[in-house]
């Protein structure tokens, strides 16, 4: 948007002061060129050129501006049949270019003829012979492309013209309107403005370059980019807005929490959503009858709802839940039933995952982590989502326990910058010592729980065929999240909201 | 919890702060701290948690203010509970006890009443492996039998009735009737308590009599626990009589003939395990001496003696039966000692990495975002009706849920394109254009892999506005295929989902892995949708980027 910021030393209205640009950038102009360049009405123009005359930056003069040239009743009938002289040079060139004048007078009438003779002799297009009393009229040059007459004619066929529009061609409108009145040519009277000496004086400097908003390839490409002014914008002026495109934000910490675990000697893994009872309870020394594993609390499916157990990992499996499988252990103490480990569900945990990777490497060290989906079947709320996602992770080594589970665990988190951790004791089914962990928060001023932890009991390692400790977490995604992204309503994370994405702080946490 | 109230058993005064530190320290995890009192949550593991009494019994120890198993005798009552043969396919198991000299009052009342639920729950799978009921012993006429009857021979009062009913109106009319009557209609038979004069104390497990009920100036309390699991309500019974044990009362046994077996119940025998100092410590990844590990376990209310070198021997007090393994002392040991288990990382030394598909599935969210395109984060749940069936895709069949909760999701996602129209018609609100893309799993059926499904990692895109058409997102499907350095290849084909004559299927390898197009305006209407959408959506698996 250009701005006259800058320029207001005069007082002008900013219709004069437009008035006056094209004056001084122009020189001379009309009322009516002027009005067509600024895109004003005349009447606007001609009453700003008033009030410049008044302040003495401008003189108005009504002038002769320009002539308009209009076809007379006979000129018009020329422009249809063409004028005589033409007219006289086709027929003879029909006639094999030479004919006898009384012919020609029939068949083109006398008065074609007469004035077609003078013209066409005039131009050199033809001679006139006498032989045996009689007149003959030879062609010696055919014109083949229309005269300037000609053009001039079909030009005005479509109504009157300015000569000034006619450019080149307005010599021949002028003979044509000498030529027995077949033009007539009538003047135009306009008021006329021309700046003064102090206009231009004033002006002067302003008034040599063009000014113009977009810069252009054109004007780059042919250098006119010196010539001309590039209009100072209103750099205030409200833009409709453009937005980043991201990532999620779950997605973002996603991936930070992979690379701290790849910092700390990691490897990733991944495995299946859908999951065998066996690897997502059994392996993991749940009884069948432990509450996790009900309806209500785990996702069954109806299609396809069996799958196929390992069979000699089963029978391990099996006796560590019948009689502890002479680990030193007393066992569940019931009839531990294959039909019931091979009932697939989605898994609720990725230690499914991890005890799966386990089973194929017995040997330390091991040290695997995975940040995936598990899955609840539970009503989902402001607080609680049916399918949420796992930090999950491995240690696997001689001589290591709970001591070194709590120094990863709190390493980790301190790489996402919460450094104030602590331990609590707790209890799985799967791990012997359990705790969990703690994370300070000092903008809420207090202690969130984000995940639970511990060391593999041997009812779950030695099925395996493990022998040595094995250390294990899952800790919430989501929670941290919530905690990361100051989010209220966990279910947030999952509405995909533009106006949320947009407004994660994404150095909330680097 | 109340403060004031453990303060009581503990013999001390102890303030909310503090408690809610040591309930965190025992492994009780404190929800939340008001004027009212304590909430927490405690684990199953640890069903004697389940009163005032036995939390304060355990931070008795924790605070060094008795150490070892709890003193308690347990006297013969010289009562009888006699089980009938008519019980044993119905819910063949009973135990019982006897308390007497207590003086309760209205919170202790309450107590035993939450308690005994939480045990219904922790211990009885929701009544099913145990059921408890309390009685007024001074209206109870021993010996007492523990028979079955028909639901509609069986006629009492109902706890907090006041008029006879019959077992069967009982299962129709009360609440606790309704709820319970699945765990009894499929025999017929109604279990029951019954005394000398013939009076019905319990029906098992659904609801005591009012005959019994326990009131403040009940002084004498009879238990029952009846069940499928000898062991479960073996221990719920220890469980209860030592709180009423810490509330002032003093045990007595029950004789329970079950044909020629004779049990004296409760049992208070104490489990006895040898524990090897080593695996304690390699556990902890600590270094405790034989004198420490000995305290820690008897803080922990278990008995303790050294036993040889390094080797202690230990008793478990009845009330506790969650001991399977001698490493389950290591978490005792923790507890009493948390302050000596230093967290520190250790030095197993190992090659970090991503998943090359990880790293793929990166690169390919990064070209998205390049085009513009903002990252949508949908579940793999998903909803037939609403995501499939509005868009007639019927192939490939989704794996089916059988027991959702709620009815939002019956399946799993096969494809991502539904998921992002959701978020479009969640996002109408917003400023448009708008853009969005999708890298996530879908799950297919493979009867090849053991859990006969597998996971497929799929990308697709939305662009919606008012001029969003096929070119523009055959232009991204283009730069996709360049961008991947693969040729994928657009053939002509309508989609019912998709305006006619204004779709392909891309295709790679000559097999088919995707799909571009611009969404049919039905589809878009059943979302909600006032702005054309163009869409495509491919699978990245097929396309071998990753090993």
């Amino acid at each position: 948007m250009a701005s006259s910021a800058g320029h207001g030393r005069l007082a002008l209205h900013p219709m004069e002061r437009s008035v006056l640009k094209a004056l001084v950038r122009r020189g001379r102009a009309s009322f009516t060129e002027l009005a067509q360049e600024l895109q004003l009405k005349v009447d606007a123009v001609a009453k700003a050129a008033e009030r410049l005359q008044m302040k003495g930056l401008a003189k108005v003069e009504e002038v002769v501006l320009d002539r308009v040239a209009q076809l007379s009743e006979e000129g018009a009938e020329y422009a249809e049949r063409g004028l005589p002289e033409r007219r006289l040079v086709d027929e003879l060139r029909a006639r094999g270019g030479r004919a006898d004048l009384e012919e020609l007078k029939r068949a083109l009438g006398e008065n074609v003829v007469q004035i077609g003779i003078i013209w066409a002799k005039k131009s050199g297009w033809i001679e006139i012979s006498r032989s045996d009393g009689r007149t003959v009229l030879n062609l010696v040059n055919y014109p083949e492309s229309p005269t300037e007459e000609e053009l001039v004619l079909r030009f005005l066929a479509d109504g009157p013209k300015r000569l000034s529009e006619l450019g080149p061609y307005s010599e021949a409108c002028e003979r044509l309107s000498r030529r027995a009145g077949l033009v007539l040519i009538r003047e135009v009277r306009e008021h006329v403005l021309s700046p003064t000496e102090t206009a231009l004086s004033l002006y002067g400097e302003l008034e040599e370059v063009t000014e113009v908003s977009q810069l252009t390839p054109e004007l780059l490409k042919t250098g006119r980019w010196r010539e001309v002014r590039l209009a100072r914008y209103d750099v205030y002026a409200p833009v409709k807005p453009v937005f980043a495109a991201r990532e999620h934000p779950l997605s973002a910490l996603i991936r930070r929490v992979r690379e701290a675990f790849v910092e700390l000697g990691f490897q990733e893994v991944k495995g299946p959503l859908v999951e065998l009872a066996f690897w997502n309870f059994d392996a993991l020394f749940q009884p069948q009858d432990h509450p996790a594993r009900e309806m209500h609390d785990t996702f069954y499916l109806a299609r396809p709802s069996r799958g196929r157990i390992p069979e000699e990992l089963a029978e391990c499996v099996r006796a560590a839940h019948e009689n502890g499988a002479g680990t030193g252990s007393k066992g569940w103490r019931y009839r531990w039933s294959a039909e019931e480990a091979s009932k697939l569900i989605l898994r609720t945990h990725t230690t499914a995952t991890t005890i799966r990777y386990l089973a194929d490497h017995r040997e330390p060290p091991v040290k695997v982590f995975s940040v995936d989906r598990i899955f609840r079947n539970e009503r989902v709320n402001w607080k609680r989502l049916a399918e949420f996602h796992q930090i999950e992770g491995i240690l696997m080594d001689r001589g290591v326990g709970l001591r070194h589970l709590m120094g990863v665990i709190r390493e980790f988190y301190s790489r996402l910058g919460l450094r104030d951790v602590r331990f609590r004791p707790s209890y799985f089914p799967y791990t012997e010592p359990s705790a969990e962990v703690d994370v300070y928060l000092k903008d809420l001023g207090r202690w969130v729980e984000l995940g639970g932890m511990g060391v593999f009991r041997p009812e779950v390692t030695r099925p395996l065929g493990v022998v040595h400790p094995v250390l294990a977490w899952g800790l919430g995604l989501e929670r941290l999240a919530i905690i990361i992204y100051g989010v209220e309503d966990i279910r947030e994370l999952y509405r995909n909201d533009l106006s949320w994405i947009r407004s994660v702080d994404p150095f909330a946490w680097r | 919890m109340r403060p004031e109230r453990i303060s009581k058993f503990l013999g001390r005064e102890i303030g909310a702060d503090q408690l809610s530190e040591l309930l965190a320290r025992l492994g009780i995890s404190v929800d939340e701290v008001t004027g009212e009192g304590i909430k927490a949550e405690y684990n199953p593991n640890r069903p004697d948690f389940s009163s005032h009494a036995g939390i304060a019994r355990a931070l008795k120890g924790l605070l060094g203010i008795e150490l070892g198993p709890p003193r308690v005798t347990c006297r013969r009552s010289g009562w009888r509970v006699i089980v009938d043969g008519s019980v044993k396919r119905v819910r063949p198991y009973v135990v019982a006890g006897l308390v007497r000299g207590l003086r309760l009052d209205e919170q202790d009342i309450a107590e035993l009443i939450a308690m005994q639920e939480d045990l219904h729950w922790v211990l009885g799978r929701d009544r099913k492996k145990v059921a408890i009921g309390l009685h007024d012993a001074s209206k109870v006429r021993p010996p007492i039998r523990y028979l079955a009857r028909p639901l509609s021979e069986v006629r009492f009062v109902p706890l907090h009735e006041s008029f006879p009913m019959t077992a069967e109106e009982i299962l129709e009319r009360l609440e606790t009737g309704r709820k319970y009557a699945h765990l009894v209609r499929p025999h017929g038979l109604a279990p029951l308590l019954v005394d000398a004069k013939g009076d019905v104390l319990s029906f098992p497990p659904v609801i005591n009599s009012s005959l019994t009920e326990v009131t403040t100036s009940t002084s004498d309390v009879f238990i029952d626990v009846t069940g499928t699991d000898p062991e479960a309500i073996s221990r719920a019974l220890n469980v209860l009589v030592y709180a009423l044990h810490d509330m002032g009362g003093r045990l007595y046994s029950v004789e329970v003939m079950d044909g020629r077996r004779r049990s004296r119940t409760p049992d208070l025998r104490s489990e006895r395990w040898r524990v090897d100092l080593r695996t304690v410590n390699e556990v902890l990844g600590v270094a405790l001496s034989e004198r420490e590990a000995v305290r820690a376990l008897r803080m922990m209310r278990l008995g303790a003696r050294l036993r040889g070198k390094g080797s202690i021997e230990v008793d478990v007090p009845p009330y506790r039966a969650d001991v399977l393994h001698p490493v389950d002392f290591a978490e005792e040991v923790f507890i009493a000692m948390q302050e000596k288990v230093v967290p520190e990382f250790p030095g197993t030394l190992t090659f970090g990495g991503l998943l090359s598909e990880t790293r793929a599935a990166d690169a390919i969210r990064s070209a998205f975002i390049g085009l513009g395109f903002t990252e949508a984060f949908n579940t793999v749940l998903s909803n037939y009706r609403r995501d499939y069936v509005a868009l007639s895709i019927s192939d490939p069949e989704p794996v089916r849920i059988l027991n959702p909760v709620s009815a939002e999701y019956d399946i799993l996602r096969t494809m991502l394109l539904p998921g992002l129209l959701s978020t479009l018609a969640a996002n109408k609100h917003n400023p448009y254009p708008q853009r969005f893309f999708e890298v996530g799993d879908v799950v297919l059926h493979d009867p090849s892999a053991p859990e006969m499904a597998r996971r497929v990692l799929r990308a697709a895109c939305v662009t919606s506005h008012s001029s969003a058409s096929y070119s523009e997102i055959k232009a991204v499907y283009e730069e996709f295929s360049r961008y991947v350095k693969r040729q994928i290849s657009a053939v002509e084909r309508d989609y019912p989902f998709m305006i006619p004559g204004r779709s392909v299927s891309l295709v790679y390898n000559g097999r088919e892995i995707g799909l571009a197009g611009e969404v049919h305006p039905a589809v878009l209407e059943s979302f909600g949708l006032e702005m054309p959408v163009a869409a495509m959506e491919i699978d990245l698996q097929a396309l071998g980027l990753w090993s």
